[in-house]
C-alpha cells in the first residue's frame, strides 16, 4: 500500500459538527455542505491525511464491515469528497 | 401525551420564554427543568422561533439528541435544521474573518476577536455549540480609521455616521458595517456605549498578549480569558435589554476561577465597572437558574450594592429609564480629565469645521 495516494482535508475548508454529521464549507463555495452518516465519519476519519486503505480499516472495525464492501463505499464517497473540492490528493 | 398537559408549558408565548431559558442553562448546572413530554405545535414553534431569535440552536439541537429535552421525531428534525442554518451562517462569517484577519495583518492592525467565533472556539467544548450572526472585532483606536477604509475599499457600508471623525477615534464604542455578501461586521473601540465605555481603557484589552484560536489551519487573535469574561459581563448587563440569551450564557461559561476572578475584579474595579460585573451574574443567576452556591464571585455579586453613581449609569442602559440620549450625556461622567471632557464635548457637537459635518445619526446607536 505504500504507493497508495494519500488524501487529506483541502486547506481552507471550514467545517462545524452537527448532531447529524459534518457541516463543511470550501473556500469560494457558495454554500455549505452537509455530509450525512457515513460521509461525516469519512471527513472525521481524515483529521490527519490517510489512505483509502487506512479509512476503510478504521471505519470497517466501526462498522463491523467483514464482507469487505466498505472499501469500495469508501473509494466512492472520497472520489465525491474531491469532485466537491473539500478533499485533496497527494500522490 | 404532550406538554400541553402541564400548565407550565400550555401557552405558546410562555412556553418560549421559559424553554429558551431552560435550553440555555444546558450543562450548567441549573436547576431549570425541560418538560416532561414534548410541547404542543403551536408551543414548539414559539420555542424555535426564541431559540433562532436568542442564537441557542445548538444547544437546542444538543438537548433533543440527547433526549434531555422532549421531542417527537419531527420535533428533532426541526431542531437540526435550525442548528444546520446556524451553523452554515457561523461559517461564512468565519471565512470572511478569516480574509479580514489577512488585510489587517497585512497593515499591521492592533485587533482582537470578540464575543461569537472566539468564544466558540476557545470556551465550549465543541464550536457548534456556540451560534453568531456577525463579526465582532475589537480595533486599537489609532487604527480604526485604517480599519474603516479597509471595509470601505472592500465595498462594506457604514451603517450609522458619527458625529465626527474625533468621536470615533477617542470617544465611540465602534461603527456598524454591512459587507456586499450581507456579512455585518461590528468594529469596536471600546466595549460599550455610554459611561462604562470611556471609563475603561481599551489599551488594557489590547496589551496583553492574546489568547489564540485556530480556524481552517489560521491562529486568530482574542482576548484573554479574564477579559473575555469581563467582555461577556460588559455585553450581558450592557447591551439588549433584555439581554440575549447566548450573551448571558457566555457569562456563565466563562466564570472564571479564582485567581483569574482576582484578575477580573481588579480590572474592573480599575474601570469603574464592578456594578457591571455583578449585575452579569445577577442576570446570569436570575436567566437561567444557574447555581453555583460556593462561588466566591457569585457570592461577591449577591452582596456587591451598586453606588448612586452606578445606579445613575446603569439605569441608562437598562429599565425604563434606559436612552441613548442619556448614555450619551452621562459619558462625560466616564472621563476623568476636564481636557477629555471638552474634547468630548467637542467631538459631539463639532460646531465649526472647514467642511459640513456628516449628519450626526443616533452615534450611541453603534454595536
Amino acid at each position: 500500500m505504500a504507493d497508495e495516494p494519500t488524501h487529506r482535508r483541502r486547506e481552507g475548508v471550514l467545517h462545524r459538527h452537527l448532531t447529524d454529521g459534518v457541516l463543511v464549507l470550501a473556500p469560494g463555495a457558495p454554500q455549505a455542505t452537509a455530509l450525512l452518516g457515513t460521509a461525516a465519519d469519512l471527513w472525521d476519519a481524515l483529521a490527519s491525511p490517510a489512505t483509502a486503505a487506512e479509512i476503510t480499516e478504521a471505519l470497517s472495525a466501526r462498522y463491523h464491515d467483514h464482507g469487505g464492501a466498505m472499501a469500495a463505499d469508501v473509494r466512492a464517497a472520497l472520489a465525491q469528497l474531491v469532485a466537491a473540492g473539500l478533499v485533496e490528493v497527494d500522490p | 401525551m404532550t406538554a400541553a398537559d402541564e400548565p407550565a408549558w400550555r401557552e405558546p408565548p410562555v412556553a418560549a420564554a421559559r424553554g429558551a431559558r431552560v435550553v440555555a442553562g444546558l450543562d450548567l448546572g441549573s436547576d431549570l427543568q425541560p418538560p416532561a413530554h414534548p410541547l404542543a405545535p403551536p408551543a414548539w414553534s414559539a420555542l424555535l422561533a426564541t431559540v433562532r431569535a436568542q442564537r441557542l440552536e445548538g444547544l437546542l439541537a444538543v438537548a433533543t439528541h440527547r433526549s434531555w429535552w422532549p421531542a417527537t421525531p419531527e420535533q428533532q428534525a426541526e431542531a437540526a435544521d435550525a442548528h444546520r442554518a446556524a451553523m452554515a451562517l457561523a461559517l461564512t462569517l468565519e471565512r470572511r474573518l478569516l480574509a479580514l484577519a489577512e488585510l489587517f495583518d497585512e497593515r499591521a492592525l492592533r485587533w482582537r476577536v470578540l464575543k461569537g467565533p472566539a468564544v466558540a472556539h476557545l470556551d465550549h467544548p465543541d464550536p457548534a455549540l456556540r451560534s453568531f450572526g456577525d463579526l465582532d472585532l475589537l480595533v486599537a483606536g489609532d487604527d480604526l480609521a485604517a480599519a474603516m477604509a479597509l471595509l470601505t475599499g472592500l465595498g462594506g457600508t457604514r451603517r450609522y455616521a458619527p458625529p465626527s471623525p474625533a468621536f470615533d477615534r477617542r470617544f465611540g464604542k465602534g461603527s456598524a458595517w454591512r459587507l456586499p455578501d450581507g456579512a455585518e461586521v461590528d468594529l469596536h473601540r471600546t466595549l460599550a456605549l455610554g459611561p462604562f465605555g470611556l471609563a475603561l481603557d481599551p489599551e488594557d484589552l489590547l496589551r496583553p498578549p492574546p489568547d489564540t484560536f485556530v480556524v481552517a489551519g489560521r491562529p486568530l487573535p482574542a482576548l484573554t480569558r479574564s477579559d473575555r469574561f469581563l467582555h461577556a459581563c460588559y455585553h450581558a448587563a450592557l447591551g439588549q435589554d433584555p439581554p440575549r440569551l447566548s450573551a448571558v450564557r457566555d457569562v456563565a461559561v466563562l466564570l472564571p476561577d479564582e485567581a483569574d476572578a482576582r484578575r477580573a475584579l481588579a480590572r474592573a474595579r480599575t474601570w469603574r465597572g464592578e456594578a457591571v460585573v455583578a449585575r452579569a451574574l445577577v442576570l446570569a443567576t436570575d436567566l437561567l437558574g444557574w447555581r453555583r452556591p460556593d462561588d466566591p464571585l457569585l457570592g461577591w455579586a449577591a452582596e456587591l450594592r451598586p453606588t448612586a453613581r452606578d445606579r445613575r449609569w446603569l439605569a441608562a442602559h437598562a429599565g425604563p429609564r434606559r436612552s441613548s440620549r442619556a448614555r450619551t450625556v452621562l459619558a462625560v461622567e466616564g472621563l476623568t480629565g476636564l481636557r477629555d471632557r471638552v474634547a468630548y464635548a467637542r467631538s459631539l457637537w463639532p460646531g465649526r469645521r472647514p467642511t459640513p459635518p456628516a449628519p450626526a445619526t443616533r452615534p450611541t446607536s453603534e454595536p
